[in-house]
């Protein structure tokens, strides 16, 4: 008697519970749905890209490149530097060589150097010189507008100085020659430019 | 239908997971083994917010279709895997010389025979057919090279029929051609 009662209940119970899970067959599918959506929508997410494109920047007829150039002024006096050569080492690294002609005592100048900043941040270049001969009797500079940087002194100390370049400009960047007495050979000079 | 149902889940899940991983696979390993150049790059206000990104067209072009054959090759291995397992290793119609050269080389123990590989093998079509629709559609807009599309569509089609042709084949085992119910 008690056995079928027993049988009885759990019959019912499963009949309910038989009941129950169909209740869960809209989930299932609904969970089915999403194991194929989900990695259709990783696999489209995961499509590789490219860089974004920079910014174009027209200040000055300046091209849309992202990075400070430096080369050679246009209008680079001969008579004082010749053997210029520039070129760009990394990114923001320029590596140019030059020669400072034989020069009769006074004060000389040229422009050597002109630099783009298309960013629209002002920039630093950091200017690392290096003499082949130390010469005690020139002191030599670089020139921004009125702004004098030594590189060389005339005790024969080298200095690094920075230079900051204006945001969306070009910036031309004289060499300033400095001798207190003849001399009569050409100076073989290295400059390492850095843009931070 | 709720145990098929249930079927269904518990066998989408491992190639769902496969068709992600294997994505990353291919992209992770094209750019290790070329050591490409690349970043990831975020996007807040769009739905595919993290992005990677390479410095050129061309490069992206590349790590896209070879990711994309990848993944393709992943889910069509499980789809091997299972036509294999229907056409020699199912109850209905196994050939007793390939099952002794499977035992020999222990592969009974890696190829557990299921009572029915349908709606297991019905799935991994199903991802088959999704791969190859996206890599399709990346092939039109030009996201994808053209021949990982020509490559995998033909491959598709003949797993289909293949697949057919098995269950087919199973159903004439036992509803032959009259439609009456045979006992054996």
């Amino acid at each position: 008697m008690n056995q079928n009662k027993l049988r009885r209940i759990k019959n019912d119970l499963h009949r309910s519970f038989k009941k129950f899970e169909k209740l869960f067959d809209p989930f299932i599918i609904i969970g089915i749905f999403l194991l194929f959506v989900i990695p259709t929508l990783s696999v489209l997410n995961l499509k590789p890209g490219t860089y974004p494109k920079q910014r174009e920047s027209n200040v000055l007829g300046l091209t849309d490149q992202d990075y400070v150039s430096v080369e050679k002024s246009v209008t680079l006096d001969e008579n004082i530097v010749n053997e210029f050569q520039i070129q760009r080492a990394e990114k923001d690294l320029y590596d140019s060589s030059f020669e400072i002609s034989p020069t009769e005592e006074g004060d000389y100048s040229t422009p050597i150097f002109k630099a783009i900043n298309p960013s629209p941040d002002q920039k630093m270049i950091a200017v690392f010189p290096e003499f082949e001969v130390n010469n005690n009797n020139t002191k030599i500079s670089l020139q921004l507008n009125d702004t004098k940087f030594v590189v060389k002194d005339f005790d024969g100390s080298t200095y690094i100085p920075s230079i900051y370049l204006p945001a969306q400009k070009e910036t031309e960047i004289l060499l300033v020659v400095e001798a207190n007495k003849a001399v009569n050979f050409s100076q073989n000079v290295k400059m390492e430019l850095k843009v931070e | 239908m709720s145990k098929l149902l249930k079927k269904i889940l518990r066998a989408a899940v491992f190639p769902a997971s496969l068709m992600i991983v294997s994505k990353v696979a291919g992209i992770y390993l094209l750019t290790k083994l070329k050591d490409l150049e690349w970043a990831i790059q975020t996007n807040i206000g769009n739905i595919f917010s993290v992005k990677v990104v390479y410095p050129d067209f061309e490069t992206a072009l590349a790590v896209n279709s070879f990711s994309n054959l990848i993944m393709y090759a992943a889910i069509l291995i499980g789809v091997g895997i299972l036509l294999f397992q229907a056409y020699f290793l199912h109850n209905s119609h196994q050939d007793p010389k390939v099952l002794v050269k499977l035992i020999q080389f222990d592969f009974i123990l890696w190829l557990i025979e299921t009572k029915t590989l349908f709606p297991k093998l019905s799935v991994w079509l199903a991802f088959l057919w999704t791969a190859t629709i996206l890599i399709l559609t990346q092939a039109i807009q030009s996201e994808t090279h053209a021949w990982v599309a020509y490559i995998a569509l033909p491959i598709t089609i003949i797993s289909t029929w293949l697949a057919a042709r098995d269950f087919e084949r199973e159903v004439h085992t036992f509803l032959p051609e009259n439609g009456k119910l045979e006992y054996t």
